[in-house]
């Protein structure tokens, strides 16, 4: 029956796209987008969830099939109005994680973490940039560069191409209600992979450009160290000492207020989203320290999750169908190569990595087989970063960019499957507890869908 | 190390049972999100073109073009996750936006959309979107119950009352001085309203249960055309003389489109609201709510026969093919939505299939370039009358969202409102005398021919009632499809009419509803007309 929706939507969106030719991108042609994207990437993902695939697989494979490359029944208009949901999804995302970061709960797992952030994100920063040196003469925009400027692009390029997506892990793991030590490692270190990467990011890049004649951090040319530290500083502690304001406003809201804690949450998400990065800060990080916050010091941090839970899925599933609408299919065959390659170095990097650290610091056996692959999946971070490089380095930048876009796709529909394999293999699979924004078996009790009853052959 | 000091987290469950339900908050998030994803990123930073709103281009048409802008959504908007952004085709030239039957204002209409300009401040950005924010969060604040109980004791509850100062709010927001609702941002913005235009269509249509026929009074259809066509009848035939000397003529496409836009909004009677709260529900409550009915078909025909002529639209069908069009439209969705909400499982799924399906029903209508309240309305009309178990929740949530909806909606016409264009002023006299000497007249003729047996109380309902909320509906659905110096018009004299009327009304209903008993409800019949 799912599957019949899929294509009955699929079906009245081509019917209604074919009103008019051209790129459409009228207010309108948003709102048929969203409501689109919504109900064929849910419905999508119950397919998928069918055939024992990630539900995350699903919304991003009616995203890659009715996007610009495929079908084309969404536009690049409306991807890119679309993609404004991205803000926010992040910010809850990012809030997530906070949320089950439970330091106390998690010192056990701090030695593995830390462990593993070392040997397998920036062991395979490193090998990528190694990669990429030695595969220079598959890459026309490294050409001219000298040997200097090839090793510094080279080590840039490392540090995008290695970025995880906290995303994804958080989505797979409510999707698999898992939980365990697991779970908790591969959450811990793509949000500390997440910090290292984009300090790595931050000062190879300024390093680059200053290869190039030019100075990071200012318009003028010249290069300006104090500044790019000063920059740095605000922007990743900035980032945290607001996100603790942002944590205190929402335990005062739990506390006094509670009622409609579900926009208010999603409008402080958007404000963090939005404002934020106008204040030259990280939303991930204000949002990440925010929820760090609620759960580590307030009482708060259980309520605040189940608000968000409530109200993710939705945010979730256009965010995730967006992204595969967005995915570049037309550069994988002009990139398929160097990108295969890098792929695999990657994969390569992190697994190892993952178990060299696991081993050293005697993580469970669980950790050492399965961590590896929660690592894998890349997304919203990477994509920001080919992005930034593309600006900062605009001479190459696109080309290189198209690179790391080939690589985002290959790792963003393969990865979701393996991670979600392991952590059925692991065993965590099915022992988290359950939330609003999860599938459960049965009804859930909540006042607004007390009266409503699955039908047998739904449950 | 081995691995100890982990076990299952005990996750103390929180029940706190809200008098709100959680779903019609988090589809009060929603709505908001859509803007929040909307304008901010796309919008800010531009600036304010107090000439773009002008008369003789569409208040929410598109802004004129800007050959200095770039063709992108703003940088920051892409720094969060900028994505495998798709690349815009350049040329792949957007559709133009609906228009009315050709006439000699739309020669110099926009082509395509502004494109956003770039952020030229960052403090300009962050107090637009900080503005919005509060705007949106002030129109999700109106619809509270708490606020509408409040409202309720002091007797202005009606929306157009209560929500006069959303109007004046967003009046004052788009001042240049303040430069919240610059007409790029109320473009921006056009989404939501596009949702929120099929979500007022659809709660009405929801609230079409087959089984309120049962309770209506005799001659039910007599006194329907009656207290419709009368009204309508002296509206149009005012409001012909300023749109006559404004240059229309009878033959004119344009005339007779405001002249049924005029004549539709002002047909319709609200519900009346004495001080002490209590909604006196007798044999004509039914019969202001069959006048939505006549509101919904003038909006059908407003869709099907002024159409856009755009040389970019491959559908080129009669008024009457557009007519079928959408009343199919609008069924065949409604069985697909039924369908559609039959999987859910969780309060986040039907989160999901809720906003997923009015979204998508709403902007295939827009997109078609009907009218959304209209096809969402036929929508809810087949969705209230099939079984289901969703109904108690789908009505709470529909009810819960559709007032904020309506103060948003105001929010905008208060945006829009060309003070300074005096036919505008005059128009809402002529409404409002036409509206009243139309109700009158019908009044006058029932007693006459004896049509419904009405008491006097029920005869004085009908005649000093309040304009109803659908109006504001209708005049936003006006703005969204059409253009033209006229329509500027009409949402002064229809917005502006609705608070005078109701004014009128709430003195009428002070000084002679002493004497009134409240009725009986019919059994099992909500006093929002519903049957739960």
């Amino acid at each position: 029956m799912r599957l019949l929706i899929v294509l009955i939507l699929l079906g009245l969106m081509h019917a209604t796209r074919s009103f008019t030719s051209g790129d459409a991108g009228t207010p309108a042609a948003t709102s048929l987008g969203l409501g689109f994207v919504l109900l064929s990437a849910f419905f999508a993902g119950g397919v998928f969830k069918r055939f024992g695939l990630p539900r995350l697989t699903g919304y991003i494979a009616i995203g890659i099939t009715a996007g610009p490359y495929v079908l084309g029944l969404l536009t690049p208009s409306m991807v890119t109005s679309l993609k404004l949901f991205n803000g926010v999804a992040i910010a809850l995302i990012a809030l997530t994680a906070g949320l089950e970061i439970e330091l106390q709960r998690m010192r056990p797992l701090l030695r593995s973490i830390g462990y593993i952030t070392l040997t397998a994100v920036v062991g395979t920063v490193i090998l990528l940039a190694i990669t990429v040196y030695l595969a220079r003469d598959l890459l026309p925009f490294m050409v001219d560069m000298t040997t200097l400027q090839t090793v510094a692009v080279a080590g840039v390029l490392g540090a995008v191409m290695a970025a995880q997506s906290p995303a994804v892990v958080v989505a797979l793991r409510d999707e698999a209600e898992s939980d365990g030590p697991l779970t908790q490692t591969v959450l811990g270190v793509v949000v500390l992979a997440d910090l290292v990467v984009i300090l790595l990011f931050a000062v190879l890049s300024t390093l680059a450009k200053s290869t190039f004649g030019g100075g990071a951090g200012t318009d003028d040319g010249t290069s300006d160290v104090w500044l790019t530290i000063g920059n740095l500083a605000w922007e990743i502690l900035g980032s945290m000492v607001v996100g603790v304001l942002v944590g205190v406003l929402f335990q005062l809201y739990v506390s006094f207020i509670a009622e409609g804690g579900a926009l208010f949450i999603l409008t402080v998400s958007f404000a963090v989203a939005e404002v934020g990065q106008r204040l030259a800060l990280d939303p991930l990080l204000v949002a990440l320290a925010a929820g760090m916050y609620v759960r580590n010091v307030t009482t708060g941090g259980d309520r605040v999750q189940k608000l968000i839970e409530a109200t993710a899925l939705p945010v979730y599933v256009v965010f995730f169908a967006v992204t595969g609408a967005g995915i570049h299919l037309d550069v994988l065959p002009l990139v398929g190569l160097p990108a295969g390659i890098f792929v695999a170095t990657r994969a390569f990097g992190l697994l190892v990595g993952t178990r060299i650290g696991a081993r050293l610091a005697k993580a469970p056996d669980v950790v050492e087989r399965y961590a590896g692959f929660g690592l894998l999946p890349q997304a919203g971070l990477a994509l920001a970063l080919a992005l930034l490089f593309s600006r900062t380095f605009p001479e190459f930048g696109s080309a290189a960019s198209a690179l790391v876009l080939g690589i985002v796709a290959i790792n963003e529909i393969v990865a979701p499957v393996l991670y979600r394999v392991a952590l059925v293999k692991s065993g965590e699979a099915g022992k988290g507890k359950r939330s609003a924004s999860r599938i459960p078996d049965t009804v859930e009790s909540t006042p607004a869908v007390q009266t409503v009853v699955v039908a047998p052959s739904e449950a | 190390m081995a691995w100890v000091g982990y076990g299952p987290r005990v996750v103390p469950t929180v029940r706190r049972r809200s008098p709100v339900p959680k779903g019609v908050t988090l589809l009060g998030a929603w709505l908001f999100s859509l803007a929040l994803a909307w304008v901010p990123a796309r919008a800010q930073g531009a600036e304010t073109d107090p000439e773009a709103i002008s008369s003789d281009v569409g208040p929410l048409a598109p802004a004129p073009v800007d050959s200095d802008a770039t063709l992108v959504t703003a940088p920051e908007a892409e720094d969060v996750a900028p994505a495998l952004a798709a690349p815009t085709d350049a040329s792949a030239v957007p559709p133009a936006s609906p228009v009315a039957s050709p006439s000699h204002d739309d020669a110099n209409r926009p082509a395509k959309p502004t494109p956003p300009v770039p952020p030229s401040n960052r403090g300009i950005a962050i107090k637009t979107i900080l503005g919005l924010l509060l705007l949106l969060g002030l129109s999700y604040l109106g619809g509270h119950p708490r606020i509408q109980h409040f409202e309720e004791r002091l007797g202005i509850s009606p929306v157009v009352t209560a929500g006069f100062p959303y109007v004046a709010l967003g009046a004052i927001a788009s001042l240049p001085a303040v430069d919240i609702l610059s007409t790029t941002m109320l473009y921006e913005l056009m989404p939501i309203f596009e949702l929120g235009l099929g979500w007022i269509g659809f709660t009405v249509g929801f609230r079409f249960d087959a089984r309120l026929l049962d309770s209506l009074p005799a001659s039910a259809g007599s006194l329907l055309a009656l207290n419709t066509l009368v009204p309508f009848a002296t509206i149009v035939g005012g409001s012909s003389l300023l749109l006559l000397a404004a240059g229309q003529s009878f033959f004119d496409g344009q005339f007779l489109r405001d002249a049924l836009i005029l004549g539709t909004a002002g047909a319709m009677t609200g519900r009346v609201l004495p001080r002490d709260g209590v909604t006196i529900v007798d044999r004509t409550t039914r019969l202001l709510q069959l006048e939505e009915l006549i509101a919904m078909v003038g909006l059908v025909v407003l869709g099907s026969f002024f159409r856009p002529h755009d040389s970019q639209v491959a559908w080129q069908l009669p008024g009457v093919g557009w007519l079928f069009l959408t009343l199919g439209m609008g069924a065949t969705m409604g069985v697909l939505v039924y369908t559609v909400l039959g999987h859910f499982r969780s309060e986040s799924e039907f989160l999901v299939v809720t906003l997923g399906s009015l979204s998508f029903l709403a902007g295939m209508a827009s997109y078609l370039r009907v009218s959304a309240v209209a096809v969402c309305f036929i929508a809810g009309v087949i969705l209230v009358n099939f079984p289901g178990r969703f109904h108690a929740d789908l009505r709470a949530t529909l009810h819960r969202m559709e007032r904020p909806t309506y103060l948003l909606f105001l929010v905008v016409a208060g945006a829009l409102w060309s003070f300074q264009d005096w036919q505008g002023w005059v128009l809402l006299l002529i409404f409002v005398g036409m509206r009243f000497a139309g109700k009158l007249l019908a009044g006058v003729i029932a007693r006459r021919q004896h049509i419904g047996d009405l008491r006097p109380s029920e005869q004085r309902k009908l005649l000093v009632g309040p304009i109803g909320t659908l109006s504001i509906a209708i005049v936003v659905t006006a703005q969204d499809l059409f253009q033209g110096a006229t329509v500027s018009w009409i949402v002064t004299a229809v917005i502006g009419g609705a608070a005078v009327t109701e004014v009128f009304v709430q003195i009428a209903n002070r000084v002679r509803a002493v004497g009134d008993l409240p009725a009986t409800l019919p059994p099992g019949v909500e006093p929002d007309g519903s049957i739960p």
